[in-house]
């Protein structure tokens, strides 16, 4: 058994001992630690991986038994049951007949040849793109005997096939036609005697069967990085060259199937259950004793051993003659390699003591890196020299009762007491050096990340209390012509969500909220992108002046915005400008050409996008892949883009815009539209990455603000953004408990927010980072906090329609109330009191005090603050008038 | 030498193993050429305290062994590793500065093994405004913190602030005084003033407020005793006593308002100010040498001199061997003495019914060691009289209230600075041991400053807390945290540091078969070492 190949993968939970409860549990909770991200849909419905268990018995497995032999003299016999872990090592294998077989079908054939109950759990994806997507295969293809697991698995035995020479091989082959409409098989082997699963680096082995692979081993497995060390395998050794048939083209069309052949090695354990008697008798004539071990375990045994006296419990050496095949260790204890016993089951020797000496300690040593020790305590064997008529284990009452209170100390901190688990559990394990090396790497890990941690914080002054509060605002020389932001007290509500075209009317739903928005404090609403386009939300844009969508048509937009301005509520545009999908395919058949009233030809693509062939400029910005980007740096699109949104104002009604992806465009084109168009507010969405060190969000978010902020200054300012900054870190702030995040290293709010407030637009969610997509969704049950944050500072918050409506409204509503009732706007002076581990609280304006995180706080100062809101983990007092 | 790597890997995480791998509960021996295992508390705890404290199980060792008020030199116990909390942890009395990196920092500490922190109490803080009132929250929260990772806790009571450490160095109401009588503060030869440092003149003179310092000392380390008496037994284990400036017994005599850590001139006598001055006239008389006492001395270095270029402590012929000399060196430093032993009795007073180690820190003044007359320690108070040890005299004053001397020079190496200046650490941390070993006094050890640029240093210190010597430390405070300590270029060696000390070295060869030796195996070879 070589040390490489050691990894996690038996537990030990079929009847172990009493006490084997330490192990068991160490190891369970070492999976459990370790959620892997990204789970196949399978693991969604509860399928668990974990180690194989399982004890098979090669003794008839006793109780230590312990009798008095009187015949023999005063004498008595224990008998200790052992555990080992055995292994056997192979080889699985995958293939891939990509020759169709007389019955015009293809064959995937997985086996292996270790010997075992193996069962294939497999499904299919029909769709490439969700690689992860498990479905049942179609009934055809499942070989005889398969057994649904679910709705999303099969589990197919895998036959025997003795092979040439005499080993067991098994296989099982999956028949498929070759146009079939699958994509890959995915599948984990299982040994159902022990319950291990066997998985490839630790994912789910995927054969594609798509066409899209040409050949070429590695290419046509998915190899996912990373999890060696709870791989059910042995890491890919050198014998793991894979051996590629060459691709078979079959020339059918559209799909052709790739011939496929890997192997892997695989390595199931084992444990095996033995026992070792140790016999002890007086010889009545020497009073010496008479020494017997006897073990059931085959090959090499060497027990490790000392005497002590009076009970002592302190290891001696005896002095000589020892027995024969004996090695003094290191002074301190003596090996002695036993006897092959003739039949060949097992080992034993007989040798004899001193009276003088009370108790052998022994330990038996299989090789280097195995040791066994005794099951129910884990701890050395004792066997009492002396014994008269006393039976038991050597258990001692005192640790079994330090034990348990250790148990009770244990229950808390998690990831510390993961640790410590996972130490007791191994430590219990002696000699397994790599496991043992790579607990430590775990822990001095776990010592790097506290120490990053703590660097962070150490290295940028804690100010607890800012007096001063300096606004680029007012560095700002000079103001824009047209500020588009609004009169400074805004409360944005964004008036759609992901699902909202579906009805087919929605500015005939949203226009009958119009008096509620209002009533809750709502003063500008973010209507969807309103014009002709490829996709129903509206974000592909087309014909720019064709205002039938389908969240309905440009009559009904118009008596939407007529009724929200009776409501006395600005309506903003979604304007998609960054890019357009053409009506018309260019002579390539490329689709570049564009129709309606601006019938653009190519020069009004940019010449970077690869999918579109543009003639135009490069592209100021990032590219949005999915339609052609517009390059604006031609005058005639510019002009065009200008004349639309003004149309839009006039004919429309809009107030402003919110700009979707401007990071795909220089800012100053920006400047250009908005002058042109002069809204009363808008808002741009510049949404990038915030920064991250080794998956770690770092404290300093300075470079993402910064370039949300060099943004609108390219628009000098006349755009705010989205304060994604903010969003960004309220998540870590709040789903890991680091408020200390909320406030920089000036002891300012660490978002746009805190650098440019009046153009910062903070919110939590939006239609992309929520609603049914989902894809930056805020901490779950914590948006009243960031609500509570958002709409106590400064910057125009925005709320997201599903909040509105939704339980939190009452919340949001008096949170509003609370910001018009103070007249806290934009710009309002903020002073941070106290960012710490579970704990943010700011004074703003001197009228408001708030805190978010579960540590108690009460504000002081001359002023009688009375409580104004209160909820889970947040609370808002205000100045009493 | 051999070590268990799994043994090791318990002590890293400081888990709370829920048992000892092996059968055995007996005292185990050491071998005593390493530490071998996180060591037992001190100060008579129990083995359930322990367990309920940490639960660490290698604290079985020795549980016990000796009680607090043990004066006797126990050489086997391994040095506790403590590190030091940033000097500004709490500066406004109810909250914690940079709470979560403390967290971190005190987690982090914890899993590389060590045994507690140390956290610097100051009387300017838990005392601001009034002589009514104190304010304990923020240091409260802090020994949670401690509490709640299982770690023991040293506080360092501070009676004198450290200047420039963001910490105010007296109370306000008390520094407030001193506008009226400077001469509180401890005045050098030109009359420049150690604000914030209370001249020892006072000790017992109601000077502020119709009250002593002493008895407001007594205020303060009561009021901190009362208010951490839950923590007694769990979690605070030793209380370091401030005497003096940054928490040390020495003279100020370094420049008033210079970093006294970075100072390594001669310095100056600091007794000009009016009650020092009327001391030492009284004593004078006393003496029958009234002449004596109407001045320090006239040839007195200047902070920066080198000894041969004043009269007072040249080589040859210098005043200092000078009947006078001996007469103004004896009173001097007689007052660091008395000094000391007024506060240690106030301290033994209040703690001396806790389950806790008493110490106290002496400063480790290494420069100008080589010359005869010692003049850098004479300046701080610390004068070898008659060719006797210099430490003597403190080191005996320890002993009697049964206070562990600390030593903060652990990490002071030969050879490797102030050549000029007849540095010589090694012969003075000789002095010191065979002070404290005469006395019985227990000696711990701190390092000078955080190890940055000589990675030596560490061995350095490795080998003074792992010595063989009788006088081994009987706790190590590695000083201390902040950002530095936890920079890329610290921290990677001071993790390798601890680990070294907590695990013990061995070599690749003795790590494979080490390994292997199970249980009581282990225990057998410490008893054969």
């Amino acid at each position: 058994m070589s040390v490489g190949s050691w990894c996690i993968r038996a537990i030990p939970g079929a009847a172990p001992p009493a006490r084997a409860w330490l192990l068991g549990s160490a190891f369970l909770q070492v999976s459990a630690a370790r959620p892997r991200a990204g789970r196949c849909r399978a693991a969604q419905h509860g399928r668990v991986r974990l180690g194989g268990r399982v004890v098979a018995r090669a003794g008839a497995a006793e109780t230590p038994v312990a009798g008095t032999d009187e015949d023999a003299g005063a004498g008595f016999s224990e008998t200790f049951p052992l555990r080992r872990c055995q292994t056997a090592e192979g080889k699985a294998w995958v293939r891939v007949d990509a020759e169709a077989d007389a019955e015009g079908k293809c064959k995937l054939v997985v086996g292996c040849n270790v010997a075992g109950k193996w069962v294939l759990h497999w499904g299919v994806s029909y769709d490439d793109e969700h690689e992860r997507e498990w479905d049942q295969p179609p009934l055809e293809m499942r070989p005889p005997g398969s057994v649904p697991i679910k709705d999303y698995a099969i589990e197919t035995p895998l036959e025997i096939l003795p092979n040439s020479e005499g080993r067991l091989l098994y296989e099982v082959q999956i028949k498929f036609d070759k146009d079939i409409p699958i994509a890959a098989v995915n599948f984990v082997l299982k040994e159902e005697e022990t319950g291990a699963w066997f998985q490839h680096k630790g994912r789910d082995f995927r054969i594609p069967l798509n066409g899209s692979f040409n050949g070429g081993g590695k290419q046509d497995i998915d190899i996912w990085p990373g999890d060696l060390g709870h791989a059910l395998k042995k890491s890919e050794g050198s014998s793991s060259q894979p051996q590629n048939t060459s691709p078979q083209d079959t020339g059918l069309s559209g799909k052709h199937i790739s011939g496929f052949y890997e192997e892997y090695p695989i390595l199931k354990s084992e444990y095996v259950q033995n026992l070792v008697t140790v016999t002890v008798r007086r010889d009545i004539d020497t009073h010496k004793r008479l020494v017997e071990f006897d073990t059931d375990i085959p090959g090499d045994v060497v027990i490790h051993w000392g005497v002590c006296k009076d009970n002592n419990m302190t290891w001696e050496i005896p002095p000589e003659p020892h027995p024969p095949t004996t090695k003094i260790f290191r002074q301190k204890a003596l090996q002695t390699l036993l006897q092959q016993k003739a039949d060949g089951a097992g080992n034993s020797i007989s040798f004899s003591l001193d009276a003088e000496y009370s108790c052998l300690f022994f330990v038996l040593k299989l090789d280097e890196y195995t040791w066994l020790r005794n099951l129910e305590n884990g701890s050395d064997f004792c066997v009492p020299l002396t014994r008269v008529g006393q039976h038991g284990s050597t258990q001692d009452p005192d640790k079994a009762e330090a034990q348990k209170v250790e148990d009770k100390s244990s229950q808390s901190d998690g990831l510390i007491s993961d640790i410590r688990n996972l130490v007791v559990g191994l430590s219990s394990r002696r000699g397994q050096k790599a496991k043992n090396k790579v607990l430590q790497e775990d822990i001095l890990q776990e010592i790097e990340r506290l120490a990053a941690e703590a660097y962070s914080i150490f290295r940028s002054p804690t100010i607890d209390s800012v007096d001063e509060s300096v606004h680029l605002d007012d560095t700002l020389s000079a103001k824009p012509a047209c500020s588009g932001t609004g009169s400074g007290f805004e409360i944005l509500c964004q008036g759609f969500n992901w699902e909202s075209h579906k009805s087919g009317k929605w500015y005939v739903e949203l226009g009958t909220k119009a008096k509620e928005l209002s009533s809750l404090g709502f003063t500008i609403v973010w209507s969807p992108p309103p014009t002709d386009s490829v996709s129903p939300e509206g974000y592909m844009p087309r014909d720019l002046y064709n205002l039938n969508s389908r969240y309905g048509s440009m009559d009904e937009l118009k008596e939407l915005v007529k009724i929200f301005h009776e409501s006395g509520i600005k309506v903003l545009g979604d304007a998609v400008l960054n890019h357009r999908c053409a009506q018309f395919q260019n002579n390539n058949g490329v689709w570049n050409i564009f129709g309606g009233r601006m019938n653009w030809d190519d020069r009004a693509v940019v010449a970077d996008d690869p999918h579109f062939q543009g003639r135009g400029n490069k592209s100021s910005g990032d590219n949005f892949h999915a339609a052609p980007n517009i390059d604006h740096s031609q005058e005639f699109v510019r002009n065009d883009l200008k004349e639309w949104l003004c149309w839009m104002r006039k004919e429309v009604g809009y107030d402003g815009w919110r700009l979707d992806f401007v990071r795909g465009f220089w800012g100053g084109y920006v400047k250009d539209y908005l002058e042109a168009s002069e809204p009363y507010f808008a808002v741009g969405e510049y949404w990038d990455s915030l920064s991250y060190t080794y998956g770690e969000m770092d404290y300093n978010q300075d470079a993402h603000r910064q370039r949300i902020v060099d943004w609108i200054n390219a628009t000098n300012g006349t755009a705010g953004a989205f304060d994604v900054t903010t969003k960004g870190i309220l998540h870590a702030a709040l789903e890991r408990s680091e408020y200390w995040r909320l406030s920089d290293e000036k002891g300012k709010p660490p978002g746009v927010l805190g650098w440019w407030p009046s153009r910062a637009v903070t919110f939590i969610e939006n239609h992309d980072t929520g609603s049914t997509q989902g894809h930056w969704r805020f901490p779950y049950g914590m948006e009243l906090q960031g609500y509570a944050y958002i709409l106590t500072h400064p910057g125009t918050p925005a709320v997201f329609y599903d909040h509105i409506f939704s339980h939190l409204q009452p919340e949001i509503a008096k949170f509003i109330s609370i910001r018009q009732r103070l007249k806290i706007h934009c710009r309002s002076k903020i002073k941070i009191l106290k960012a710490d581990r579970s704990l943010y609280a700011a004074e703003i304006d001197e009228k408001l005090t708030m805190k978010i995180g579960s540590e108690h706080f009460e504000p002081n100062g001359p002023q009688n603050w009375i409580v104004a809101a209160e909820g889970q983990d947040y609370k808002i007092w205000e100045v009493a008038s | 030498m051999e070590t268990v790597p799994a043994m090791m890997m318990t002590q890293m995480a400081s888990a709370s193993a829920t048992r000892r791998p092996q059968g055995t509960r007996g005292p185990v021996g050491r071998a005593p050429n390493r530490v071998a295992f996180p060591p037992a508390r001190h100060g008579g705890c129990s083995a359930s305290r322990d367990l309920r404290a940490a639960g660490l199980f290698s604290r079985f060792f020795g549980a016990g062994d000796h009680s607090s008020k043990s004066h006797e030199v126990d050489d086997l116990a391994p040095a506790r590793l403590f590190v030091g909390l940033p000097i500004d942890s709490v500066t406004d009395g109810a909250a914690v500065n940079s709470a979560a990196a403390i967290a971190a920092g005190i987690r982090a500490v914890r899993l590389l093994g060590a045994d507690g922190v140390e956290l610097p109490v100051f009387w300017s803080v838990a005392q601001p405004e009034s002589s009514d009132r104190f304010s304990w929250a923020g240091y409260q929260a802090v020994a949670d913190m401690v509490r709640a990772e299982g770690l023991s806790l040293r506080v360092s009571l501070r009676t004198h602030g450290t200047p420039g450490a963001g910490v105010p160095t007296l109370p306000s109401w008390v520094s407030g005084v001193a506008a009226d009588d400077p001469d509180i503060f401890f005045t050098d030869r030109s009359g420049g003033r150690h604000d914030g440092c209370l001249s020892f003149a006072i000790d017992d003179l109601p000077v502020l407020h119709g009250k002593s310092p002493l008895q407001l000392y007594e205020a303060f380390f009561r009021s901190f005793a009362a208010a951490f008496d839950d923590f007694f037994d769990s979690t605070i284990t030793d209380v370091t006593v401030g005497l003096g400036a940054h928490g040390v017994l020495r003279y100020p005599s370094y420049p008033p308002g210079s970093d006294a850590r970075k100072f390594t001139g001669m310095g100056e006598f600091q007794c000009y100010d009016k009650y020092m001055l009327q001391q030492l006239r009284q004593h004078a008389v006393e003496e029958g040498h009234a002449m004596w006492g109407l001045a320090g001395p006239h040839d007195a270095p200047r902070y920066h001199d080198s000894p041969d270029s004043c009269g007072f402590f040249r080589e040859r012929g210098g005043s200092w061997e000078t009947p006078y000399g001996d007469f103004f060196l004896s009173w001097y430093a007689g007052q660091l003495v008395r000094h000391g032993d007024r506060v240690l009795g106030t301290a033994n007073a209040v703690f001396g019914g806790k389950p806790v180690e008493l110490s106290a820190k002496i400063p480790f003044m290494h420069w100008w060691h080589g010359a005869r007359s010692r003049p850098a320690e004479a300046a701080a108070g610390f004068y070898k009289s008659n060719q006797k040890n210099g430490y003597s005299p403190v080191a005996k004053m320890f002993a009697r209230h049964g206070c562990t001397m600390v030593v903060p020079g652990m990490d002071v190496c030969m050879n490797k600075q102030h050549h000029s200046t007849g540095s010589s650490p090694d012969t003075l941390l000789v002095q010191m041991k065979n002070a404290c070993r005469r006395h019985g006094a227990r000696i711990a050890g701190e390092n000078a400053s955080l190890v940055m640029t000589h990675t030596s240093s560490f061995s350095r210190i490795r080998s003074n807390i792992l010595t063989t010597e009788l006088m081994r430390p009987c706790h190590f405070t590695y000083q201390r945290m902040g950002a530095e300590f936890f920079s890329p270029d610290h921290f990677p060696q001071f993790m390798e540091f601890v680990r070294s000390v907590v695990c013990g070295e061995w070599d690749e060869d003795d790590e494979e078969r080490g390994m292997a030796v199970p249980g009581n195996a282990r225990a057998t070879e410490a008893k054969v070492a």
